[in-house]
């Protein structure tokens, strides 16, 4: 029955009124919301720092002074406040035969898969040792609420405690709540979480991106136009390097941030994105930093516009920007590294440290960046075998002290001896 | 003599009780301390999102024309960013001036679709693909990073009374049932229904087809506001990205309830058991350490499986004859 | 021997129903404002002008019957009158106010109530629902909803003898009861003007008579109604005034004192020809080996096995009161249904074999074709075209290769349009045909499987006169060719005229098997209702 006669102009009118009041009542409610990045590109103007760092005390009521040099260095311009730990006094049921639950939030990631591959690893030893007794380990696939079922979950089960990488800094408080109300210690891994009852191994990503910033500043001695390649905006991860490569640029006044790209931490996408604005943006450029491993995409972007390698800072280089790095740029890149080995070994220690009773002094343990330049450096990283095509993850130049066992008992009120975990890859 | 049994389970909602006892007990098996007090008001904040989110999609299928309503988790998670970010930084923290705005503002959004649907006569997937897509952009332009600071309303309706056995959040579901107890006893859920089962003869019968549509969508949006609410409780904080993923699952949980995808057939009790179904699988895998990669996986292949038994033929249904000899 | 094919002149005419026109005549009813008038009204589908100039007018208390037919403007002047369609022209007056019908809504608020040709119900909602659909406050208390309750059951009970349970899923009725749903929503409001389009076609006779004696008191009681129907005995019977439309326009209003069936048909096709047209004698084969044996058929639990025969160029009719098994029995024949018991035969002339007909498929493949009776359910396929809808099953045969040849399929569509008697117009969407038409792509797709045995479902429902005539003249020139028909009609007059012999069921069991030639109407009334007279020869080929 042809009871609709046509309208096409009234019902196209309707649609679009209906987009643009949506879009109204949301732009009113966006003036609510922060804006990071412009407070940021805001902060600092003296010229003199440029390629040094200031210390900024990450604020928070914990107390580091009594803490040594180089691991109070650590805190520097941390992005969250450091306050006293809950599990300061905190005693375990069981201090033998632990059972560590393990909750991930994504698994196609070369991190995420090599923190997992040594987590096993360590746990196949400590179950021989009979320190643990079982591992469980659940993937969200960055779906929350199925993250803090998962978590959830675990405490039904009664693990002795958690190693996450939440999904959210802010989502998963009520979990670890209830986790804390059932005596199960929850530690993330460079994940901060806001919630006071979690102990957050992290890396201060403001600190490296303010070094990696910082060693690249030197290297284009103060002067040029710069452009950020982030990860994922949204990110904690992603939005503290870019306030960390900010706040290093910031202290030189020759140095312009010229644009910032969302290059997800995906080198196809770092490629294109970069390519985009190059075609778009003629001018000289005097370097690029990214948030980690994509390196071989901004270099791939920059041949093929015809222009010669600019000096590139990396957060996290993978394998292939290492090659690439030594083969184009070996003098000129400034590099900061995450290793995923050390950071499981760290989280996992920390758990058994909490579990038998050391009584971590802080809701945040924070390891100290390295800033990594130079032919030497490279030569020294790169391993037989990496190619240039490897999007793998690098693993930490040897002698890198990231949160070894050594350092961790800083951060412990009674520290005593940890059990021995293989040797790193 | 167990005829009358068979019959019985052959409803969904039937086969859907006795699926999610199975599944509690088998949750309670493998995880004991699943049934302390806590635990009970955990697993409830936990499920009442997602329940809210199946209840909110139901409004939109009933009401037919192809009737679906895929912005309902980007809707959810959009009225979750407001509150913490708009609500509670302009100092709006009283749960008696929260709630109703984002109810208000859940409606809105489904007036929206609502009106785009029989109004604007768009497609309802496309219409709400594209509030799906413009709600999920919209919360991140108001909140880029995920953040803390949920008014304390919210940590209440988390709570639990009678040691947790009694959670709080309970309140949204059941004030939905109420509220539609209260539509289809003055009439209006029929009204849904028939347009949503042949709208030609509720048109030629005089009913106004588009303000029964527009209503439809629009209470839709209130649930959906209601479930932003309960992810808020459930949270405590907001995130921009955290609805999304439940669109997929409450348009499952629907279809998994035993309501008619093509419209006019089917009630609030399917659904809800549905999205208590999925929850249990979904705790029940984790429990058992099956990869989240799985899960997604026994989803589909459950959804198939309970499809398949609800469109199995049922008694004297015309068009069934008929069907085979098109040809 | 000669047939008469339609309605006999001789129907008692009705009395006509008090009301304000009835002691004063046609002509002075012209003085006073009528109930309900349309003058001029016009509407054009794009190139298509469906309605060029229809005016019409009912008095309180008459019966206007609409006449015209297929694709003349019947049913978008209906649709105009009752919202669904705005016209581009014209005016409609109720007592004299104009009116503007936007939407059905504003129609029925006016007081004009329209029952589709369609049956227009909500499947998923209860019956007592349907009947009050749109109707009343959309916001109803307990109280009310029990007086919409008992009201919706009186109205069915004067309906039916036995009418559909009130709770009961409207989509799980028979079409029958789904039609006398749809009446009992019209007549629940309470109409002033009552629209009535095709209403009676699944209706048997004894709900068919009860809905006349209601509508026949509601007009006493000063309402009026527009009639729609094909059949011309039910429009003789009830309608105190005619009114023609020819291609959109209205062509004459007769009274009914003046009306004879000739007439009406003059006045509808516009032919002077076309009444009462006579067939040639034609001579009935008894003696050639049967084609299809059914043997023992019982069509449902409980009921006596059916014995047929059929032979090659026989025309055999199946009758009875909707629901009594014939249905069933032809769908049993074709396949479509298993029997409780008993088997069904087709046989092979040459080699005197027989083989067993045990699904749809099988039958096809042994020569039978099915013509469904619902054609929107069961038939056509709206979206496709014609050429494709006809096509549907005999496509292989225009493969070579595999690869289908479309001319071929388009010369052999052309070939059986000219024996259907259809203009060929292969891209037209098949909805977009008028019901005749749909039914000749239907008969042009199974005649193209040069079927043995034509099983048809009332072939001749909702179709307008001069084609039903074709139609007639088709199906004799099928048996003439040596195919055997066997078909089920809701028409007396078919059964009358056309078969050779008749089947008439009653609760499942075939009561009686009247010859032709041998039984009148009231015979085969009779059998429907189960009661054999003696006096009648017992007919058939046994």
């Amino acid at each position: 029955m042809g009871r609709r006669p046509p309208l096409f102009r009234r019902r196209h009118l309707i649609a679009l009124t209906m987009t643009a009041a949506l879009t109204g009542t949301a732009a009113c409610a966006a003036k609510g919301g922060s804006d990071t990045d412009a407070r940021a590109a805001g902060a600092g103007t003296g010229g003199k720092g440029c390629g040094t760092l200031t210390y900024k005390d990450p604020g928070g009521n914990a107390d580091l002074s009594q803490l040594p040099k180089k691991i109070r260095e650590g805190y520097n311009g941390y992005f969250a406040p450091v306050n006293t730990s809950v599990y300061k006094d905190f005693k375990a049921k069981s201090t033998g035969h632990l059972k560590i639950g393990y909750s991930d939030s994504f698994s196609a990631n070369g991190w995420r898969g090599d923190a997992l591959a040594r987590l096993k690893q360590d746990a196949a030893a400590l179950q021989k040792s009979g320190v643990m007794s079982s591992l469980r380990t659940a993937n969200s696939n960055l779906d929350n609420s199925l993250q803090i079922q998962q978590i959830t979950s675990m405490i039904n089960q009664r693990v002795d405690a958690i190693i996450a990488i939440p999904n959210s800094p802010t989502a998963f408080n009520n979990v670890i709540k209830q986790a804390y109300d059932a005596g199960i210690p929850l530690i993330t891994l460079n994940s901060h979480v806001t919630s006071p009852y979690a102990i957050n191994v992290d890396t201060n990503y403001h600190l490296t991106g303010e070094l990696v910033g910082a060693g690249v500043a030197k290297i284009v001695k103060g002067q040029g136009d710069v452009l950020v390649v982030d990860g994922i905006n949204g990110s904690p991860a992603s939005s503290t390097l870019h306030q960390g490569y900010q706040a290093a640029f910031a202290k030189c006044p020759g140095i312009h941030v010229k644009g910032s790209l969302e290059g997800q931490w995906s080198e196809a996408t770092a490629k294109s994105l970069v390519l985009q604005y190059l075609s778009t943006h003629p001018g000289q450029l005097a370097a690029v930093v990214n948030s980690g491993g994509m390196t071989n995409g901004i270099l791939q972007a920059l041949q093929q516009t015809g222009r010669k390698p600019v000096p590139i800072g990396d957060a996290n280089p993978d394998q292939g920007s290492l090659v690439s790095l030594r083969k184009l740029l070996p003098d000129q890149y400034a590099a900061g590294v995450t290793p995923p080995a050390q950071g499981m070994d760290a989280a996992l220690l920390t758990a058994i440290a909490v579990l038998h009773g050391q009584g971590p002094k802080y809701d945040a343990i924070v390891a100290t960046p390295t800033q990594i330049t130079g032919r030497a450096a490279l030569d020294d990283w790169i391993r037989d075998g990496w190619t240039a095509s490897s999007a793998a993850q690098a693993p930490a130049p040897p002698g890198t002290d990231w949160l070894s066992p050594q350092q961790l008992r800083s951060y412990f009120q009674r520290p005593a001896a940890l059990p021995e975990l293989p040797p790193l890859p | 003599m167990n005829q009358r049994y068979v019959h019985a389970l052959r409803a969904p909602v039937a086969r859907l009780w006795v699926m999610a006892a199975a599944l509690v007990v088998a949750n309670a098996v493998i995880a004991p301390d699943l049934l302390h007090g806590t635990r009970v008001t955990a697993m409830a904040n936990l499920l009442a999102p997602l329940a809210l989110a199946a209840l909110a999609g139901v409004p939109s299928v009933l009401s037919g024309g192809g009737g679906l309503d895929l912005s309902v988790g980007p809707a959810l998670g959009f009225v979750n960013v407001v509150t913490v970010a708009v609500l509670a930084e302009h100092g709006i923290l009283s749960a008696w001036l929260g709630i109703p705005l984002c109810v208000l503002l859940g409606a809105l959004v489904g007036a929206v679709n609502g009106l785009l649907v029989a109004y604007g006569r768009l497609q309802p997937i496309v219409a709400t693909l594209g509030t799906f897509l413009v709600l999920s952009g919209l919360a991140l332009v108001v909140l880029p990073q995920p953040r803390g600071g949920a008014p304390r309303w919210a940590s209440f309706l988390a709570d639990g009374s009678l040691g947790g056995y009694l959670p709080h959040i309970l309140i949204l579901p059941a004030g939905v049932l109420v509220l539609w107890a209260g539509l289809r006893r003055l009439g209006l859920v029929r009204l849904v229904t028939a347009v949503g089962s042949d709208q030609r003869a509720a048109y030629t019968s005089g009913v106004h087809v588009p303000v029964v549509r527009l209503g439809a969508y629009t209470l839709g949006g209130v649930f959906a506001g209601l479930a932003g609410i309960a992810l808020t409780a459930l949270t405590d904080s907001a995130d921009p990205t955290a609805g999304k993923q439940y669109t997929l699952m409450a348009i499952a949980a629907v279809a998994l309830g035993g309501n008619a995808l093509s419209g006019g057939r089917g009630g609030m009790l399917g659904p809800l058991l549905g999205a208590v179904v999925l929850f249990l699988i979904q705790l029940l895998l984790s429990s058992a350490q099956v990869s989240s990669l799985w899960i997604q996986v026994v989803y589909g292949v459950i959804l198939l499986v309970a499809l398949c038994l609800n469109s199995a033929p049922r008694s004297g249904r015309r068009p069934r004859v008929t069907a085979a000899q098109g040809v | 021997m000669t047939r008469h094919v339609g309605h006999q002149e001789n129907t008692p005419l009705p009395q006509r129903c008090a009301g304000p026109s009835f002691e004063k005549g046609e002509e002075s009813v012209a003085g006073q404002t009528p109930l309900f008038e349309a003058a001029g009204v016009a509407k054009s589908f794009g190139a298509t002008k469906a309605l060029v100039d229809a005016s019409l007018s009912v008095s309180a208390g008459e019966i206007v019957a609409l006449l015209g037919e297929n694709g003349s403007g019947k049913s978008t002047l209906v649709k105009t009158l009752s919202g669904v369609l705005r016209p581009d022209r014209g005016t409609v007056r109720m007592d004299g106010r104009p009116l503007a019908l936007r939407t059905p809504r504003a129609a029925l608020r006016s007081g004009i109530v329209t029952v589709f040709q369609e049956i227009l119900t909500a499947p998923d909602l209860s019956v007592a629902d349907n009947l009050w659909l749109g109707h009343g406050s959309a916001f109803t208390t307990r109280s009310e909803q029990m007086r919409r309750r008992a009201e919706a059951e009186r109205i069915l009970s004067v309906l039916a003898p036995d009418p559909p349970p009130l709770e009961a899923e409207t989509g799980e009725l028979d079409l029958m009861q789904q039609q006398v749903c749809v009446i009992a929503r019209g007549l629940l409001r309470r109409p002033r003007l009552l629209v009535l389009d095709e209403v009676t076609s699944t209706l048997d006779v004894t709900i068919r008579d009860r809905f006349f004696a209601e509508l026949r008191r509601r007009c006493a009681q000063g309402a009026g109604a527009l009639f729609i129907s094909h059949r011309m005995d039910e429009v003789l019977t009830l309608a105190h005034r005619f009114v023609a439309l020819r291609s959109g326009e209205t062509v004459g209003t007769v009274d009914r004192r003046e009306a004879t069936a000739g007439r009406l048909v003059r006045l509808i096709s516009g032919e002077q020809a076309a009444e009462q047209r006579t067939r040639a004698a034609r001579t009935r084969p008894t003696t050639t080996a049967p084609v299809l044996r059914a043997r023992r058929v019982v069509v449902r639990p409980g009921a006596e096995p059916v014995e047929l025969t059929v032979r090659p160029g026989e025309i055999v009719g199946l009758a009875g009161l909707e629901g009594h098994g014939q249905d069933e029995f032809l769908r049993i024949l074709a396949g479509l249904r298993p029997p409780t018991a008993g088997e069904v035969h087709l046989l092979d002339q040459d080699t005197a074999s027989a083989v067993a007909v045990r699904s749809y498929r099988s039958a096809v493949r042994l020569g039978m074709a099915y013509v469904p009776r619902d054609r929107k359910a069961e038939g056509i396929t709206d979206v496709l075209s014609s050429l494709d809808n006809f096509s549907l099953p005999t496509l292989r045969r225009d493969a070579v290769g595999g690869a289908v040849r479309p001319r071929r399929t388009r010369r052999r569509f052309t070939t059986l349009a000219g024996t259907v008697n259809l203009e060929p117009r292969p891209a037209i969407p098949a909805g977009r045909l008028s019901g005749g038409n749909q039914q000749k792509v239907i008969l042009a797709r199974w005649l193209a499987t040069a079927p043995r045995v034509l099983l048809l479902n009332d072939p001749t429902r909702g179709v307008d006169l001069r084609t039903k005539h074709e139609l007639y003249d088709l199906f004799e020139g099928l048996t003439a060719d040596g195919t055997a028909i066997v078909m089920l009609s809701t028409e007396v007059e078919e059964h009358l005229h056309l078969m050779d012999r008749v089947l008439v069921f009653h609760s499942g069991s075939c009561v009686q098997e009247l010859a032709h030639g041998e039984t009148d109407r009231e015979a085969l009334i009779a059998a429907y209702f189960g009661q054999r007279q003696e006096t009648l020869v017992q007919g058939g080929s046994q």
